[in-house]
């Protein structure tokens, strides 16, 4: 038995030495034709960047600056100086200790020197969170933006933007919203300013005129990722000298998307095929006794048949299993007590070596595979005409006949 | 088409081997404990832990590659399956035969 063995590993050995003389071959094939693709399938390279560092780099920065107005003068300093109306607690939070509300009057501004320039015809989205604790008000919450780039200003000299808050007429109006007495919320607006612009205003009015009232004002804002050529470019330029990935990552990144999409489509017809099957199987009541019955292969009947034909009934799992799209290996094993998982992930060799090179590597397994067949047709048919057993004899020795061989080779004289 | 007719020549072995060893099965399992659940549990064990790995090995392999290794690795088991279980069911009958209570 253990002679029986042996012989089968050795031959199996010869066979998967011969297979990875081959694959060591198209390696170096491949690396002389193509040494950064070899890279790339024994997974040396190390990518720049992510997909997802790209998106996080698209996100944009928060605030640094903010400004207060009443009804009477606005005052648009760095947040620093804003003494008696308000604090910078955090980067983008804010505390108003003194809001000032006037009916249908500006009531309290404030506004948003951005560290970004928010472009014309882009869709942007602007939230602020607020908590109103007067118990007798609603405060109003309005959004405007515009492009206002000096340090000190007051109401008269605001551009036109600013003055269109009363009116809520123009383009450049963001939103509105409202705070009941005593409540906090987020006020989230969507806008596409008409020119390029640096500000961001936000507004707070009431029905009736309010003094004291408090306010916590947290700020944030965030391109929607609207795709157009200019805000390509300009994200393009910004990458490059970030050294991140650049807009030809971003191709790559849909091509491989699409082929995921592909692949994915491939596989779901796959699974219909298989469910097609269950199906099938379910319904004919195979008892798996008919072998034209090309879904399942007989059972063996006893314990000897099933030991007898166990190779048979691997090979026909092998070749159940078989099919176009390749399933990533996983081999657990356990040692000094604990698990261990070895994945042998996919490789599409075609992808790496092209569809030539591999092509040709297929054609000289196909030509070794089919000298090796004809040769196993030829032994068996020798084995057969010969009415002698070589491939039991190859595979297997009675202890009884290797014991009289050893005595005959005894008894015969050496030269 | 290659599938279909490897499930066909399967089969045909299978009742081959199924019905030359019935009556061996009969007396094993007449003469012996149960080992079914033994040769299930083995058999269990090797399709859980080879097939998935062959299937794999398989995979990466040039697709008319695939099937020629397919078609090679099953004549050969085949063949060896066939040459085994002939030898085996000869040596049981001459067992069988040399018995002294015939």
């Amino acid at each position: 038995m253990i002679k029986f063995i042996e012989k089968i590993f050795s031959g199996l050995a010869y066979q998967i030495g011969k297979f990875l003389f081959f694959v060591l071959l198209a390696l170096a094939i491949c690396f002389l034709v193509d040494k950064e693709k070899l890279f790339d399938i024994i997974g040396l390279r190390v990518h720049a960047a992510t997909a997802q560092d790209w998106f996080e780099f698209v996100k944009l920065p928060s605030i640094a600056y903010g400004a207060n107005c009443n009804d009477t003068s606005c005052f648009l300093t760095d947040v620093t100086t804003l003494t008696g109306y308000g604090n910078q607690i955090s980067r983008n939070f804010y505390y108003v200790s003194n809001i000032y509300t006037r009916k249908n009057g500006n009531g309290m501004m404030w506004v948003y020197n951005t560290d970004i320039s928010f472009k014309a015809g882009y869709l942007y989205s602007i939230r602020t969170y607020m908590c109103n604790n007067s118990s007798t008000e609603y405060v109003h919450v309005s959004f405007t933006t515009g492009n206002n780039v000096a340090n000190t200003h007051n109401k008269s000299t605001l551009p036109t933007y600013w003055k269109s808050v009363a009116t809520n007429s123009i383009d450049d109006f963001i939103g509105f919203d409202t705070i009941g007495e005593g409540k906090c919320g987020f006020v989230t607006h969507f806008f596409v300013p008409s020119v390029n612009s640096q500000y961001v205003g936000v507004q707070f009015t009431s029905t009736e005129s309010v003094t004291g009232t408090q306010a916590l004002i947290g700020y944030e804002y965030d391109s929607l990722g609207l795709y157009t050529p200019e805000l390509r470019n300009q994200i393009d330029n910004a990458i490059q000298d970030s050294n991140l990935a650049t807009a030809d990552d971003i191709d790559k990144l849909n091509e491989e998307v699409k082929e995921m999409t592909s692949e994915q489509q491939k596989t779901n017809e796959n699974l219909d095929k298989i469910n097609g099957t269950l199906t099938d199987s379910d319904t004919s009541q195979n008892t798996g006794n008919d072998f034209f019955d090309t879904s399942s292969i007989a059972s063996s009947d006893g314990v000897v048949s099933a030991l007898l034909t166990l190779p048979i009934q691997m090979a026909s799992k092998l070749v159940d299993n078989l099919g176009d799209t390749c399933t990533p290996y996983q081999m657990n094993f356990g040692m000094l007590g604990k698990d261990y998982t070895l994945n042998f992930p996919c490789i599409d060799f075609e992808e790496y070596l092209g569809s030539n090179l591999w092509h040709i590597i297929d054609l000289l397994f196909c030509g070794f595979m089919a000298y090796n067949i004809a040769m196993l047709f030829v032994s068996i048919y020798d084995s057969i005409t010969s009415l002698q057993d070589y491939y039991y004899s190859y595979i297997y020795q009675s202890s009884h006949e290797e014991h009289t061989r050893e005595n005959r080779r005894a008894r015969t004289p050496s030269e | 088409m290659a599938k279909a007719i490897f499930k066909v020549f399967f089969n045909i072995i299978i009742m081959l081997v199924n019905i030359v060893l019935a009556p061996i099965n009969a007396l094993v399992e007449g003469l012996f404990p149960d080992f079914s659940n033994l040769v299930n549990s083995f058999t269990e064990f090797l399709n859980q832990f080879f097939t998935p790995a062959l299937n794999w090995f398989f995979s990466i392999l040039p697709p008319n590659c695939q099937t020629l290794i397919l078609l090679w690795l099953i004549f050969l088991v085949s063949f060896i399956t066939i040459t085994i279980s002939v030898h085996t069911i000869m040596k049981v009958y001459t067992i069988i035969k040399n018995m002294k209570i015939w």
